[in-house]
């Protein structure tokens, strides 16, 4: 959804950008057309590859560059809240008064929280304590804006 | 079997998920213009923060009790509804949303245990959207309405509430007073509390002549959905989905002014008809083009769809939002030869509860009804909007969260 029009009473969005497809070319061809363009027939939808489940996806903005190349500011993240939890996923969190992201790691009995940034602790869970902090799974990123100058 | 599926205090829930901080915390939201008290969570109504209190006489209680306020958010709340009664839609062939946070499901048919099936429910929408939710299942629409209230009342039954034989419905019915029961007002139940008929139970033993007489046959639907007789239907949809006017002008128009009056106009003719079958919109979509065989001037159409902030059949609002959305595809340098409104995404009026949506101005109803009337006495415009300049005057929302689920520039933040 794009914002197009906003006052201090109403945001208007547009629409078109919901239904945005992109047609498929499989390789990118450089020179001559392939001749595997005459079958073309799928239209690719961006949103159904990011959104598996739109009543229980929301977006997030990513701030600070500690995460870099992995998240950048203004990367957006989807977080799809229907995941369940297991090892090896990335869980957007709420702890103490403010959203953030962690690796989660299981084991029998408790829920480790592992930060991204090695310099900061793993933080241990009851199952029902992550209940109450993990609020949706990290599914994918958007980093706009790529370039070799910030990957340094 | 019908199941009521109502959401928990659904603005300050709302609010909650995007700040769970606040969970166990009083929360109020207030109407337009932060006037007054629209919505509470159970922590606000505990501190005895009432329904519809000016805000600024409660600011005493609001700072001693550290009560959390919000200005009414609704982008926010129609987003969040509009994903809680997809997952319900899932549960049934046949719902009916009855309000923002209140959705009736058929269940006729679906053969399996209706607790487990009700807590799914609940734990779906919990889990996907934050918003706690309760359930009441019952043979009617009306019980399952008592059994939602029952669902939250204990919290031993976890949200939901199953009323599938004749002693629960009697023993729920005995335990609803007569004044909370769905469709008795208040006027109703007084005269009905000197008729010595206190609660529910004892209102579903009065001889139907005597319910007749004195609430005609609605009282008597209510009364044998009551008694576990199924009389108050499903709304099955058959009205129009969409009402659309759209003209080609006699000449270019190509003044701002111009097709001011003209989407005005259509919005108009597009308002009374949504009027006529009792319906009240939530989106409409405003377009206008240039003459397409101008070889002179490259082809320019433009549209746009507005999403409204609450329902409405209001000429007025509605022609206000119009010309909002114009000025937004407007441009200075074309010749336009066609133009349109289109109203779309409808809700019945009956079912609508105008007290949730305060930003609708009640008294429109009335003044619209009037002007229909006059307008079929005495032609078609006699009545007619001179400006809607005054609709679109700024709005004091002190307190308003963003709009995290609809706005790129307000998702939540992340920090690292």
């Amino acid at each position: 959804m794009e914002k197009i029009f906003s006052t201090s009473d109403f945001d208007f969005f547009s629409p078109q950008m919901s239904e945005l497809e992109l047609p498929f070319v499989g390789e990118i061809a450089c020179g001559f057309p392939s001749p595997a363009d005459d079958f073309l027939q799928e239209n690719l939808d961006i949103n159904k590859l990011l959104v598996k489940h739109p009543d229980a996806t929301f977006y997030a903005v990513a701030r600070g560059y500690s995460l870099a190349p992995l998240v950048y500011p203004g990367s957006i993240l989807v977080i799809d809240r229907s995941v369940e939890w297991s090892s090896d996923l990335l869980a957007c969190c709420y702890i103490d008064g403010e959203f953030t992201t962690k690796w989660i790691r299981k084991t029998d009995d408790k829920i480790q929280l592992i930060p991204l940034n090695p310099d900061f602790p793993t933080l241990e869970y009851s199952f029902e304590e992550a209940e109450i902090c993990i609020w949706g799974i990290v599914t994918s990123i958007i980093n706009n804006n790529v370039r070799l100058s910030r990957l340094q | 079997m019908y199941a009521l599926a109502d959401c928990n205090n659904f603005y300050a829930s709302c609010e909650r998920v995007f700040n769970p901080a606040l969970n166990g915390k009083p929360i109020v939201v207030l109407s337009n213009n932060d006037g007054c008290v629209i919505a509470r969570s159970n922590e606000a109504k505990a501190v005895g923060i009432k329904m519809g209190a000016p805000a600024f006489q409660i600011q005493q209680a609001m700072r001693t009790h550290n009560v959390h306020v919000f200005s009414s958010n609704f982008v926010l709340y129609g987003d969040m509804s509009r994903r809680v009664m997809n997952i319900l839609s899932s549960y049934t062939p046949s719902h009916e949303i009855y309000s923002i946070d209140e959705c009736f499901l058929d269940l006729s048919g679906i053969a399996v245990d209706l607790k487990e099936y009700g807590l799914k429910m609940r734990r779906q929408v919990g889990r996907w959207t934050g918003i706690p939710l309760s359930v009441g299942i019952a043979p009617t629409k009306a019980l399952a309405k008592v059994a939602n209230r029952i669902a939250k009342k204990y919290p031993e039954l976890n949200g939901v509430h199953v009323i599938d034989t004749g002693t629960k419905r009697i023993k729920a019915l005995k335990w609803t007073a007569v004044e909370d029961v769905w469709g008795i007002g208040r006027r109703y139940a007084r005269k009905l509390r000197t008729m010595g008929v206190n609660t529910a139970y004892d209102f579903t033993l009065l001889p139907e002549s005597v319910v007749r007489s004195l609430m005609t046959v609605v009282g008597r639907n209510l009364q044998k959905d009551l008694q576990g007789i199924p009389s108050i239907e499903m709304e099955i949809p058959e009205k129009k989905q969409s009402i659309t006017t759209t003209r080609s002008f006699d000449r270019d128009y190509n003044t701002f002014s111009d097709l001011h009056e003209r989407i005005a106009t259509f919005t108009m003719l597009s308002a009374e008809k949504l009027r006529e079958q009792q319906s009240m919109c939530r989106r409409m979509m405003v377009f206008i083009e240039t003459n397409r065989f101008n070889d002179k001037e490259a082809f320019y159409a433009k549209s746009v769809v507005l999403k409204l902030p609450f329902p409405t059949s209001s000429s007025l609002e509605l022609a206000g939002f119009a010309i909002t959305g114009l000025k937004s595809i407007f441009r200075a340098d074309k010749h336009y030869k066609r133009a349109g409104v289109i109203l779309l995404d409808f809700v019945d009026a009956n079912e609508y509860q105008p007290s949730l949506f305060f930003n609708s101005n009640p008294k429109h109803r009335k003044l619209m009804e009037t002007m229909d009337t006059l307008n079929h006495k005495y032609g078609k415009t006699l009545v007619r909007l001179a400006s809607q300049d005054e609709l679109t005057h700024k709005m004091r929302r002190r307190h308003l969260s963003q709009a995290y689920t609809t706005s790129f520039n307000e998702l939540i933040e992340i920090n690292f």
